[in-house]
């Protein structure tokens, strides 16, 4: 008795407290100023509690997934947008979360078209996971098992208890308040350099993770959806560090591998209630070196901000807003015009690989202030480069594409596509 | 459902506990024992629905062969119960790497045929065949239908063992005036399931990314430092003792919720001074199943000291390939085989040991054989195994840094194998005849466990952190044999 009153005891205490304070604004309990009414911490988890669950009880007609580039980078809602739009971007995210979001995704009858942002940083031999997931729907549970382990979580409790402290204290969360303000953009702009060029020479190119974002993309394509893939466009400023520490030939590989994806499911149904033009999966390249990414850094003195972009790896949605335009194929001047984006297909994938070549010697061999800028930069790192970034290799396991064969299966027999 | 997740702690359990003894109490033990049953399936087709007939046939087919060997002798309904069940286990766990294997080395191209491995298939096949030959050699009786169902699919045990001989369980199935004594039970049965899950959840599933460092490198075709290549070695001999030990705490702390004794399955086998001494303490019901049933079966040693040996190295190699159907895990048997062959050699010549006055000398050496062995069972492929051995021989230097947390897993693992006393010695002041046959000798002196408030407290406590920290849920080890 008394182990189970002592068990008790911690587990309604632990819990209880947590979803009381509801750290990342899920519930409908009582906001109380001065205890839990500002939610400080709700962004910390990359939105992946919100996503986790949105993803099963969205009426949003369109979503969009992707990493922080899709969930700073699209308005968070667009009241116009014909059927109703949703940003479910995580920052932070990987092919494996999305794959497994995918499946959410799929079984979601709301849903009609799924756009998902990626770069090569979802592919790389990184962690599959933020902590998070494991305590959303993202990880297969039922959504109130979910709810369980979000309030028997650790990582709940330290940021309910953080609210807790930051709403007694008027207290925030500074990084996530402050990580756009003006004034501080140019610095994060040269602050880049270094965090880009030391990334770039750890990165190492994991093609295993394509297909098994592409599995998660079959289960959607089964159940009706239109898929939208996009390449982000990131500013120069990144562009180039991958280019120049040598991720060039990763860049390659990864539009060739998504193009033979696109040729492996060569005669695909029409989408049940398209929102696009165009087949039911197409994939776009806004990426390498077009003139929206070779646009000047921000002013240091925050007056003369980068129209489009907050940081090289970030973009306003402004920017957002046009690759939406341009994949709805609504006109625009440029520099996003047609040539902004194009489609990537596995007939014009070489032509666009040797297009991102011809752009970037293009702008090596322009009098561009910001590329002698840049290149000197870089030479000053080539010369005292700095440690790679050191993170783990993580290698997608077989219980992995197992436990996700088991999701997916089922959603391929049930649209009898398997 | 695995034992650690929430749906079997918050549902299952609590749900079946409480029908099972309400049941037992007002309706009887033979439908509690059907309430036991019916959970059991639920439990095997929450994994997989379409494997329960499997099961269940399996079940059925057994227990016939049984009765017709009671009533019509051994022969040829014995012979035709093993090739059954051991047809059964090569079809699904084996066919596949016997085709790769002919495909290999002949011309032929024959296809895969892609079967799924059901899971606990290895388990339930080597609980039956225990079953027929117990009843062919007068040592159990075929008993009821519904008995032999729940001694099959007993979900504490169902899934990754201990691996249950019949006759040490069969009683107690059978045994419908025993009175239970509830509090006894749940309190034992709950505070070893508690510790099993605080070993599996925080000491496992903790050092799981250090182990899988230097393998996953391995397995992608890279290149590992010595560094990463022992911390690797070393975090997986401990992950796989906490992993697969914690799960068999758990089995015997469920079993005994319901009231009933599961025999142990570890007892401290890092404290081993032998290999020989390794295999009366890992896995003890695989191992003692082995020695019974293909062991002696094969002459033991009443053929001589040569064909002792050989006997020995076959068991091992064939114990080997029982964890899965890959050359890798039989190299880790037959590394294994040759370890006894050795210990048994030196036994001859050097009667007290190499290390007679230095036991923790001989403990150390024999958790580095181990060690050794474990990097084939881990290896996805003997080239992975190889990059990892030539790691361990510093032929890539030393690498890159791994941080201070591996070691401080590997100081954490080595304190607790080597100054705690295993699960059993702490409880066998509360276990029974059944659990500690065979390891009473090999006790370990240290912390005893008594009921009473601190401990209540400090057992629910330890269960509560484990159940915080389970939301990163990964599968036994052992779940894929």
């Amino acid at each position: 008795m008394i182990f189970f009153t002592t068990l008790g005891v911690w587990l309604l205490g632990f819990g209880g407290f947590t979803l009381f304070v509801d750290p990342y604004d899920m519930l409908d309990t009582p906001d109380i100023d001065g205890f839990n009414a500002r939610k400080t911490r709700a962004h910390e988890d990359g939105y992946r509690v919100r996503v986790g669950h949105r993803l099963l009880t969205t009426d949003a007609g369109t979503i969009i997934m992707g990493s922080s580039r899709v969930a700073d980078g699209f308005p968070r809602d667009l009241p116009d947008f014909e059927g109703g739009w949703e940003n479910l971007g995580m920052a932070g995210t990987s092919a494996y979360e999305l794959a497994n979001a995918s499946t959410l995704a799929a079984r979601n009858d709301n849903i009609n078209c799924v756009m998902i942002g990626m770069d090569l940083r979802e592919f790389t031999t990184g962690t599959n996971t933020q902590a998070t997931y494991w305590i959303t729907p993202l990880s297969g549970d039922h959504p109130a098992i979910s709810l369980t382990k979000l309030a028997l979580s650790p990582h709940a409790f330290a940021r309910a208890l953080q609210t807790v402290i930051d709403n007694a204290n008027d207290g925030q969360d500074d990084k996530w308040v402050h990580a756009y303000d003006e004034d501080r953009l140019r610095t994060r702009f040269e602050e880049e350099i270094t965090k880009r060029y030391r990334f770039y020479a750890n990165y190492e190119y994991d093609p295993e993770r394509v297909d098994f974002l592409f599995r998660g993309v079959d289960a959607m394509l089964a159940a009706g959806k239109q898929v939208v893939m996009f390449i982000h466009p990131v500013h120069v400023w990144q562009e180039e560090a991958a280019q120049h520490v040598g991720a060039n030939e990763e860049e390659v590989a990864f539009r060739r591998d998504v193009a033979a994806h696109i040729a492996a499911r060569p005669e695909l149904a029409d989408a049940n209630n398209a929102c696009f033009a165009g087949p039911a999966l197409q994939v776009w390249d806004f990426g390498g070196f077009n003139d929206v990414a070779l646009t000047a850094p921000p002013a240091e003195d925050g007056l003369d901000p980068n129209p489009w972009y907050y940081v090289p790896a970030h973009y306003r949605p402004t920017l957002g807003a046009a690759i939406l335009d341009r994949i709805s194929g609504v006109e625009r001047e440029a520099p996003v015009d047609a040539n902004f984006g194009q489609r990537l297909t596995p007939e014009n994938v070489e032509t666009l690989l040797t297009g991102i070549q011809t752009r970037r010697q293009a702008w090596l061999n322009s009098d561009d202030e910001w590329m002698t800028y840049l290149t000197n930069a870089f030479a000053h790192l080539d010369e005292n480069p700095p440690e790679p970034e050191a993170s783990p290799r993580v290698y997608l396991s077989d219980i992995d594409r197992r436990d996700l064969e088991a999701r997916i299966r089922p959603i391929l027999l049930e649209h009898g596509a398997e | 459902m695995l034992f650690n997740s929430l749906e079997f702690l918050f549902i299952f359990l609590s749900i079946v506990l409480v029908a099972y003894y309400t049941v037992r109490r007002h309706l009887g033990h033979d439908a509690a024992l059907g309430v036991l049953t019916v959970a059991s399936i639920v439990f095997y087709g929450y994994w997989n629905i379409s494997f329960i007939p499997l099961l269940l046939g399996s079940v059925l087919i057994n227990y016939l062969l049984a009765h017709t060997i009671r009533q019509r002798g051994n022969q040829p309904w014995l012979a035709l119960g093993i090739v059954f069940n051991l047809g059964l286990i090569a079809l699904f766990k084996y066919a596949g790497f016997f085709v790769a294997n002919i495909n290999a080395i002949t011309p032929l191209d024959v296809p895969d045929p892609n079967l799924i491995l059901p899971l606990a298939i290895s388990f339930f096949t080597f609980q039956q065949i225990s079953y027929l030959v117990d009843v062919s050699r007068g040592e159990s009786e075929p008993g009821k239908l519904l008995n032999h169902t729940v001694y099959v699919t007993f979900f504490p045990q169902l899934i990754a063992g201990p691996i249950v001989r019949h006759n040490q369980i069969a009683d107690q199935i059978a045994d419908g005036k025993r009175k239970e004594d509830l509090g006894s039970n749940l309190s034992i049965g709950m505070t070893i399931f508690a510790i099993g899950m605080a070993k599996k959840i925080l000491l496992a599933d903790t050092l799981e990314p250090f182990a899988a460092s230097g393998f996953d490198v391995a397995a992608a075709g890279g290149e590992v430092g010595a560094l990463q290549a022992w911390t690797s070695a070393v975090c997986y001999s401990f992950q796989i003792f906490f992993d697969f030990s914690g799960y068999s705490d758990m089995a015997i702390g469920l079993g005994r919720m319901f009231g009933y004794h599961l025999p142990a399955n570890f007892n401290a086998p890092y404290r081993a001074t032998s290999v020989v001494d390794f295999w009366h303490r890992w896995h003890i019901t695989l191992s003692r199943f082995l020695r019974d049933y293909l062991y002696i079966p094969l002459g033991g040693n009443r053929k001589g000291e040569h064909r002792r040996l050989i006997n020995l190295f076959i068991v091992m190699l064939l114990g080997g390939l029982w964890h899965g159907a890959a050359w890798t895990f039989v190299i880790w048997g037959g590394l294994h085989g040759l370890g006894l062959v050795w210990c048994h050699w030196i036994d001859r010549v050097r009667p007290n040991g190499l290390f007679p006055n230095m036991r923790w000398l001989a403990a150390a050496l024999t958790f580095l054989f181990v060690t050794f062995a474990w990097v084939f069972f881990r290896s996805e492929s003997f080239d992975a195994a190889g990059t990892m051995l030539a790691g361990m021989a510093g032929l890539n230097g030393l690498g890159a840094g791994v941080g201070d947390e591996p070691f401080i897993g590997i100081a954490l693992g080595l304190i607790i194998v080597w100054t705690l006393p295993d699960t059993i010695s702490v409880f066998s002041k509360y276990l029974s005849g059944p659990t500690l046959s065979g390891v009473r000798s090999q006790l370990q002196d240290g912390w005893r466990w008594k009921p009473g408030t601190l401990s209540a407290v400090g057992v629910a406590t330890l269960f509560f952190i484990a159940i915080i920290n389970s939301w990163t849920i990964a599968e036994f080890i052992y779940y894929q044999f």
